[in-house]
């Protein structure tokens, strides 16, 4: 059900906005645009088929755990 | 009025809001319990010098955003570096604060129901409002702010019949370390969340100044959350207020006035909506106006919805469980720190530097 949800939000906003401000957006735009809404889309996919994704805040409370030890102060 | 500049008060009631967003739900800091108002005050006092700063950059550089003025200072490479950091801590706010918009609505209103969709409702009315641009935000702000005053202040004036002062007692049961930690805690969610507005800065107008503008803004804040910190505690004291993920909310639900009327929480959980879209829009304009000024591109709307999406796609893998959600917050001040002081004040220092060279070459 969620990947159908997922599936279609990416079309309908995607239809609407190259009809409405993709279409004459210059082609920097567009290709910023592509890949961002591709890397969203595979993450959404990817986490609705309940396949693990890493967490950034993984990495980011491992690293103030190593330089301050904030997990250890309790 | 000038093409896409907001006026003073747009600008203060969108600082006020955004600072509202999570905090006024999720409550400040309460790991000092019922001398949590000792930590509010302290960090507001710290609050001041930094929001200090971020008005003189503004004054240093009018009608510029960080954007512009890291390009500025520090050329394309380390400037691009800083744009880059800048927009990324946009980006994971805007998805932080969405996640809690998601948890709360799932735990307070819809357990049943996937946070998925939440997600999605929130998401497209706030890229709807981001496209809309910066001055559609502060009307927004102005048109919200009123009313979520009025229920702060309404659910505190009809909670007092239920108030149990004794609960403000004892005092001085915790200690510096304590309250240090909680201190910085509150400094960093929400006051020093305001960095953000450094993003926006270029649609201010010239004319008003930004230190009234920050320093207004932080005192209608600090009013509110006392008010809502005294609230939580004399109702739910400090035990339960410190069990309780979303204490405002626990506390609406006790708010009872004779049999005619009771069930005020969803006045809660609207502030927690009106906030929070103030919050997540204003997160995703800056982020869109950065990877715009990243790239060199014109336009920065068109960013919003890949933005947008790519927010809720960082959402969804944040965390496992709302547990998860709040053990990130004792992490939070740390990692927020450098996008909070340490890169504001080597702007603020490296502007002063660069505006005084300026006018030794002027008078040259």
């Amino acid at each position: 059900m969620l990947t159908a949800i997922i599936l279609f939000l990416f079309l309908t906003v995607i239809i609407y906005d190259y009809k409405t401000a993709l279409k004459q957006a210059e082609k920097g735009i567009k290709r910023i645009y592509t890949v961002i809404m591709l890397i969203s889309f595979i993450i959404l996919i990817l986490d609705s088929l309940q396949i693990s994704i890493p967490s950034p805040n993984i990495l980011i409370t491992k690293a103030i755990d190593a330089l301050f030890n904030v997990q250890g102060r309790g | 009025m000038k093409k896409g500049k907001v006026t003073f008060n747009q600008v203060m009631f969108s600082i006020v809001l955004f600072n509202f967003g999570s905090s006024v739900v999720m409550g400040v800091s309460t790991s000092v319990g019922q001398e949590a108002w000792i930590p509010i005050l302290l960090a507001t006092l710290a609050a001041i010098p930094m929001f200090l700063i971020y008005g003189r950059i503004i004054t240093m550089f009018p009608e510029k955003d960080i954007f512009d003025i890291t390009d500025i200072l520090f050329g394309k490479i380390c400037g691009k570096i800083c744009i880059a950091l800048f927009t990324w801590y946009a980006i994971h706010l805007c998805a932080l604060v969405l996640r809690n918009f998601s948890e709360f609505t799932q735990i307070s209103a819809m357990p049943e129901t996937p946070q998925l969709p939440i997600m999605i409702l929130m998401i497209l009315t706030t890229i709807y409002m981001a496209r809309s641009g910066v001055r559609t935000l502060g009307k927004w702000s102005i048109a919200v702010f009123f009313f979520v005053v009025f229920v702060v202040l309404f659910t505190f004036v009809t909670s007092i019949p239920q108030a149990k002062v004794d609960d403000l007692l004892p005092i001085g049961e915790h200690t510096g370390a304590q309250f240090a930690e909680s201190t910085f805690q509150i400094f960093s969610f929400p006051y020093a969340e305001t960095v953000i507005f450094l993003g926006l800065a270029g649609s201010f107008k010239k004319n008003d100044s930004p230190y009234k503008l920050f320093l207004y803004a932080l005192a209608i804040i600090l009013v509110v959350f006392l008010l809502v910190f005294f609230r939580n505690l004399t109702l739910l004291g400090p035990t339960m207020m410190r069990a309780n993920y979303f204490p405002s909310y626990v506390t609406a639900r006790i708010i009872g006035i004779s049999d005619f009327l009771a069930r005020i929480e969803s006045t809660i959980s609207s502030n927690f909506l009106f906030a929070g879209i103030v919050k997540i829009t204003v997160c995703l304009l800056v982020a869109s106006k950065g990877l715009a000024s990243l790239f060199g591109l014109k336009d920065y709307r068109i960013l919003v919805l890949p933005l947008g999406m790519f927010a809720m796609a960082l959402c969804c893998i944040l965390y496992k469980n709302t547990m998860e959600m709040f053990a990130f917050l004792k992490y939070y001040p740390y990692y927020a720190f450098p996008f909070q002081v340490i890169l504001p004040l080597f702007i603020w220092g490296c502007g002063e530097l660069y505006l005084r060279r300026q006018k030794q070459e002027r008078n040259i």
